[in-house]
């Protein structure tokens, strides 16, 4: 729901409505006062304000919130906005299109009192008739005290908060599943797969946070309703796309869209081709008719699909099984599975034969998003690091000021080695 | 779901616009109320706060709040602060007179009239 703005120059609590209770006070009376006060009417600015309670206090209707003056210059121009994400039962999360924030209250011990008819200086300086001196009392009203104003602390979503929304049970599986689902079961995917706008309104991220992470998760949007797609599925659809190109002489620099999705049309819904030539384009946003894929993406998607197949392979096994599957869409190179495995080498350990390194799974997806639990589990799996192998275990929850170098200032120990920097728990 | 937007008017010093004055202490508080400062029940029904007035020279502002002066000064915000009703930023605060210290007593004089 967006309502219109309106331009609000005056509150409903005009000093007229309260002249009933209580007259305004006279200059008499003023004067008198700053005499006992001993300020004389030539020291001060012509307008005096006698400040009043309005009759009626707003306290529970308005809200302070403290925003950037970037972001406010924004809002102002309506080059963005700010939106409520999230359900109910969640905090308060704000969103612009770009950034994602909660809401944090800060109390304090003092008043605030708001008011919309008090003059501040100049206004006060100059009042019509008096150009020698004297006073002129004028009435103002303190519409609301509040004792506490609200921040925004910035947030970086990470690919959990999504996954929340996103049931595996409702991940598309392919065809024939769909195919043979009852309507019972195909009933049970709908209800729990979220329409699109949905999800931009319940996930606590904003608009672009959403669109990167869905992308990252391999989600698709199918008859209205967004779903994950199985994990095996963009490796089986690449394999069949790179048999495709074979056979029709294409090329997976210049790979022609809908005649890819139409010659996999026997074994994969076109939809779901299109979304997996969609994740591993080298141009993000909308398909052209031709494009150019990723070496490097496609190279990452099988080496995921072989980690997730093992427990732990030797490096020297690994690489060529790795080539093989990838064949000449890509050279295979363990910088593409930045965040997605571990080696076992020791760090400062001399013998750096392939034959003594294992390669695993090891995820950052399925790392906790809470700072101290997430370096926790990095060290568990692995004592020391460098910051080049530590930095994509760190991506996802660095924004801003929050910085890899911050975070291990504040969770990890710095040693040397060989000249290297490795870091370690505290 | 909530929308915030603003209105096109920027805060200044007109009539209409926002402004904020910080007072130390809440009208609750037992120690304003010891100090004669306001009446809890002065709150309630519309009553008086006090009368703001500001030196000619400097723009210092002052307050006379019951038998007190307390002196102020104008302080702008580290960021600015919008004032949200609804779902509506209704106006933007980006200074604020702030009275912290010690209230000064008036002493009233027996003065012949």
């Amino acid at each position: 729901l967006i309502l219109a703005f309106k331009i609000i120059n005056k509150m409903d609590t005009s000093s007229k409505s309260n002249a009933a209770n209580f007259p305004i006070r006279s200059q008499e009376d003023l004067i008198g006062l700053m005499s006992m006060a001993k300020i004389s009417t030539s020291e001060v600015q012509p307008v005096v304000q006698s400040v009043h309670f309005a009759n009626e206090l707003l306290d529970d209707q308005v809200m302070l919130l403290e925003l950037d003056e970037a972001l406010l210059a924004k809002l102002i121009k309506g080059e963005d906005r700010l939106e409520v994400k999230g359900s109910i039962d969640q905090e308060a999360v704000l969103c612009t299109s770009e950034c994602t924030y909660e809401v944090r209250e800060v109390e304090t011990s003092n008043s605030l009192m708001l008011s919309t008819d008090t003059l501040m200086p100049p206004a006060t300086a100059s009042a019509e008739g008096l150009d020698g001196g004297g006073i002129q009392v004028r009435r103002s009203s303190i519409a609301a005290v509040k004792h506490s104003y609200a921040e925004l602390r910035r947030l970086k979503p990470g690919p959990a908060s999504l996954r929340c929304l996103l049931p595996q049970s409702a991940s598309y599986r392919g065809l024939v599943e769909e195919q043979e689902a009852d309507a019972d079961a195909a009933a049970a995917v709908a209800a729990e797969s979220p329409t699109m706008e949905q999800l931009r309104t319940t996930a606590q991220m904003s608009d672009s946070e959403l669109s990167r992470l869905l992308d990252s998760v391999n989600a698709i949007e199918l008859d209205g309703r967004v779903r994950l797609l199985h994990e095996d599925l963009p490796q089986q659809v690449l394999s069949a796309l790179m048999s495709a190109a074979v056979e029709n002489d294409w090329t997976l620099a210049a790979l022609p869209v809908e005649d890819a999705c139409a010659s996999l049309a026997d074994l994969y819904d076109p939809r779901v081709t299109r979304r997996v030539i969609q994740l591993h384009s080298v141009q993000s946003g909308v398909l052209g008719d031709c494009v150019e894929l990723d070496s490097k993406l496609i190279s990452r998607t099988f080496g995921h699909f072989l980690l997730r197949l093992g427990s732990a392979y030797d490096l020297s096994v690994f690489l060529p099984l790795w080539q093989e599957a990838v064949s000449d869409a890509a050279t295979v190179s363990l910088d593409h599975l930045a965040g997605l495995c571990l080696t076992s080498s020791s760090p400062g350990d001399c013998s750096e034969s392939a034959d003594s390194i294992t390669v695993r799974y090891f995820p950052a997806d399925l790392l906790p998003d809470n700072h101290a639990a997430r370096f926790a589990e990095l060290f568990k799996a692995r004592a020391k690091w460098t910051l080049e192998d530590l930095q994509p275990y760190l991506e996802s929850v660095c924004y801003g000021k929050v910085t890899p170098g911050s975070l291990l200032a504040r969770y990890a120990r710095v040693s040397n080695a060989n000249g290297r920097k490795y870091y370690s728990a505290r | 779901q909530l929308t915030v937007q603003l209105p096109q008017l920027e805060s200044g010093n007109q009539t209409g616009c926002w402004s904020l004055i910080e007072l130390q202490g809440s009208f609750e508080s037992r120690t304003l109320a010891e100090d004669n400062l306001i009446d809890q029940e002065e709150k309630l029904r519309g009553g008086l706060i006090g009368d703001l007035l500001f030196s000619r020279h400097s723009g210092q502002p002052l307050l006379i709040v019951g038998h007190h002066l307390l002196q102020g000064k104008s302080v702008p915000l580290e960021k600015p602060l919008a004032v949200i009703r609804g779902n509506q930023i209704v106006g933007v605060i980006r200074n604020k007179l702030v009275f912290r210290d010690r209230p000064k007593p008036i002493i009233a004089s027996v003065t012949k009239r």
